[in-house]
């Protein structure tokens, strides 16, 4: 059986997922609804008491649409800072803060890291199966934007050789992000520092001329600036990171006796296996540590899973708060048809239609509000997305996948259960105190 | 099913309210199958009641009332429905139509739970007696109706089973005196052509006039009968 099940595809196990949900309405709608015409009359107390119905319907599409924005949030804010971290195999740098180090390297966020020096970065530059291997240099910016410098394979591999205009050829051109507000031409001059602590004019006439702007990756380094590394070692007076008989050599080799140090090392090696030797090689060897981004991010989601569990208390009171609320709206429609489901009885309706017909009723209220929900999750997903992207430059996207339309047919398909309370109770009320209220 | 009409037999029937008050008191009463009675009375004598436990709605209720074989008493409510289903059509004291259906759709409600079978059955008899009763039987709801027109959907309601009772409280009550006398005319002229046992509440002297048999109600006891 789990054979049978792991055998099949994914979209296949997505369908018999949603069908299995679905099947308890099916099935109770079969049972109760055989040999009866109750439709006409359920749309007739529908229009009767439309206000109600459509508040009710709305309560039941903004409650399962926020909790299903929300989970569509979560998994495109994975996705998202997954698909940023990408490009990242393997990143190399002093030994400290796996995190810290992920947040400066792949996200932009500035921070204060030790850096690897000469002799190291020449060992994994030239360490067996190394294909890439690019420093960073952190610490300017040019109108609130990240100014990093780095090599041209590197803006390379970033954008898949994705470059409107061209690489630069020499320390005083730079390449934007696809985001950046900078056009081709434009002359930037970059300040010391980031964010607060930024000092304009430290750098004297310094300043770059942009030559090339970056197709976009969906990462922080949409809006950064790039430059050649040996721009910024120079304009912070440090060494050039080659001999002085080379000096208009841009990129690598370094030499380790002039390399003033980078924050970290982002390498690609030549197949995957490699990453893995590499990493093994170059993790805590007390000069260096080394971690797969994409790694220290699942730990992250771990962590968030945890954290979503510890929350999920409050989720389930929320959850029961609008259990309740269904209820309590099932109830009061069950009380205002109250006098109709009296008549059907006296005029001889068998007590299954009058279940029936409640049951319809509310159950059509229950499907209708959950497909109404998952438009509402998407609206609520997509917005909140559009504001996540705009905040972090991460580029979330929201969609509505199976998890969601699962979510509905089961929130749908629990209520529905529900509501077969309710239709129960409907029909024990005594005849004619309904008939003669 | 169909024509044919039911002989009542009532004994000993007592239904009280809810705190044990007597509200109806009918030690007997007995109508042949095809009869008609009216019974009237002050408002709030127990008229209506005695209606409802006629149709077997009436809750707290002793003693014997039989339609034919059949003793409403000694029934369970699933049955005792089935039975007014069957064999009993009611016209309610406010007619109770369901306002977003239209006249055909109301009249042949039965239609909803009926058997797939006696489906069209249905449709065609609250067809024919709209037609007779004058009433256009599409196109509009409930609201669009006037007070003559709602009633006659009702006594229609009450007839499209061709049930072997008829149960009226007050039908021609809320009409025009033309309008009550035609619907009275319709309703009394089918009664008799189906041999339908007949139990109609009123005040309407033009009604009580035509009954065969006439009963009086004050205060829950049956004070006079008179043939
Ligand atoms: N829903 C009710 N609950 C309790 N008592 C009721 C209810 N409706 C009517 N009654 C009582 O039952 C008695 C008979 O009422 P009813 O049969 O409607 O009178 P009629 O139809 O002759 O005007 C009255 O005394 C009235 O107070
Ligand atoms: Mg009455």
């Amino acid at each position: 059986m789990r054979d049978l099940w792991d055998g099949l595809s994914v979209g296949t196990q997505d369908i018999l997922t949603a069908i299995a949900l679905a099947l308890p309405i099916l099935i109770v709608g079969f049972v109760i609804l055989r040999g009866f015409a109750p439709w006409p009359l359920i749309r007739a107390l529908a229009a009767r008491f439309r206000l109600p119905v459509v508040l009710f319907v709305l309560l039941v599409a903004v409650s399962v649409g926020t909790g299903l924005g929300l989970v569509a949030q979560e998994r495109a804010l994975r996705h998202g800072t997954a698909q940023a971290a990408d490009k990242f195999d393997l990143v190399v740098a002093a030994p400290g803060s796996e995190i810290t180090m992920l947040m400066a390297a792949v996200f932009l966020q500035p921070s204060d890291v030790p850096l690897v020096d000469g002799p190291t970065f020449a060992e994994v530059a030239n360490a067996r199966d190394v294909d890439l291997a690019a420093p960073l240099a952190f610490g300017d910016s040019a109108d609130g934007a990240p100014v990093v410098g780095t090599i041209a394979d590197f803006v390379t591999h970033l954008t898949d050789g994705g470059i409107e205009g061209r690489m630069w050829q020499e320390t005083s051109e730079a390449v934007v992000g696809a985001a950046s507000p900078f056009a081709i031409g434009d002359t930037i001059v970059p300040a010391h520092g980031i964010g607060d602590a930024v000092e304009e004019g430290a750098h004297g006439d310094l300043s770059y001329t942009v030559i090339g702007r970056m197709a976009p990756t969906g990462s922080p380094w949409d809006r950064a600036v790039l430059v050649p590394v040996e721009a910024v070692w120079e304009a912070h007076g440090l060494a050039p990171g080659h001999a002085p008989d080379s000096p208009t050599q841009l990129g690598p080799p370094f030499d380790p006796d002039y390399f003033p140090g980078t924050p970290a090392i982002v390498i690609r090696a030549e197949n995957l296996a490699a990453n893995y030797g590499l990493r093994a090689q170059f993790q805590g060897t007390g000069e260096t540590m080394a971690f797969f981004p994409g790694a220290v991010l699942s730990q992250l989601y771990t962590i968030m899973g945890d954290v979503r569990q510890a929350m999920s208390v409050l989720s389930i009171v929320s959850q029961l708060l609008v259990a309740a609320s269904v209820l309590v709206g099932l109830y009061l429609l069950g009380r205002l048809i109250r006098r109709q489901l009296a008549l059907l009885r006296a005029l001889g309706a068998p007590a299954r239609f009058v279940f029936a017909v409640v049951w319809g009723f509310a159950t059509s209220i229950l499907v209708t509000g959950a497909i109404l929900g998952i438009g509402v999750g998407y609206g609520a997903a997509a917005v909140l997305s559009r504001i996540v992207s705009e905040r972090t430059d991460i580029l979330v996207e929201a969609g509505i996948g199976w998890t969601e339309i699962h979510l509905a047919i089961g929130f749908a398909s629990a209520a529905s259960m529900a509501a077969l309370i309710g239709a129960w109770g409907a029909t024990r009320v005594g005849i004619v105190g309904a008939l003669r209220g | 099913m169909g024509g044919e009409g039911l002989p009542l037999a009532i004994e000993d029937l007592e239904v009280r309210s809810t705190d044990g008050r007597v509200l109806l008191s009918v030690p007997r009463l007995e109508l042949p199958a095809g009869g008609t009675l009216g019974i009237r009375g002050p408002s709030g004598a127990g008229k209506s009641t005695l209606l409802f436990a006629l149709a077997g709605l009436q809750d707290r209720m002793t003693g014997r009332i039989r339609w034919g074989d059949t003793d409403l008493g000694a029934l369970r409510s699933g049955p005792r429905t089935a039975f007014r289903a069957l064999h009993v059509g009611i016209v309610f004291q406010d007619f109770l139509l369901f306002e977003e259906l239209g006249p055909l759709a109301n009249a042949s409600l039965a239609a909803m739970y009926r058997p797939r079978a006696e489906r069209p059955g249905i449709r065609d008899r609250a067809r024919r007696l709209l037609r007779r009763f004058g009433v256009d039987e599409d196109g509009r709801t409930v609201p669009t109706l006037s007070g003559g027109e709602r009633q006659r959907v009702a006594v229609a309601r009450a007839m499209s089973g061709d049930a072997a009772i008829l149960l009226a409280d007050e039908p021609t009550a809320n009409l025009d005196r033309d309008t009550g006398e035609r619907l009275l005319a319709d309703l009394l002229a089918r009664v008799r052509e189906n041999g339908t046992t007949l139990v109609a509440v009123s005040h309407d002297d033009r009604l009580l006039a035509r009954m065969d048999r006439v009963v009086k109600i004050v205060d829950g006891q049956m004070v006079s009968a008179h043939a």
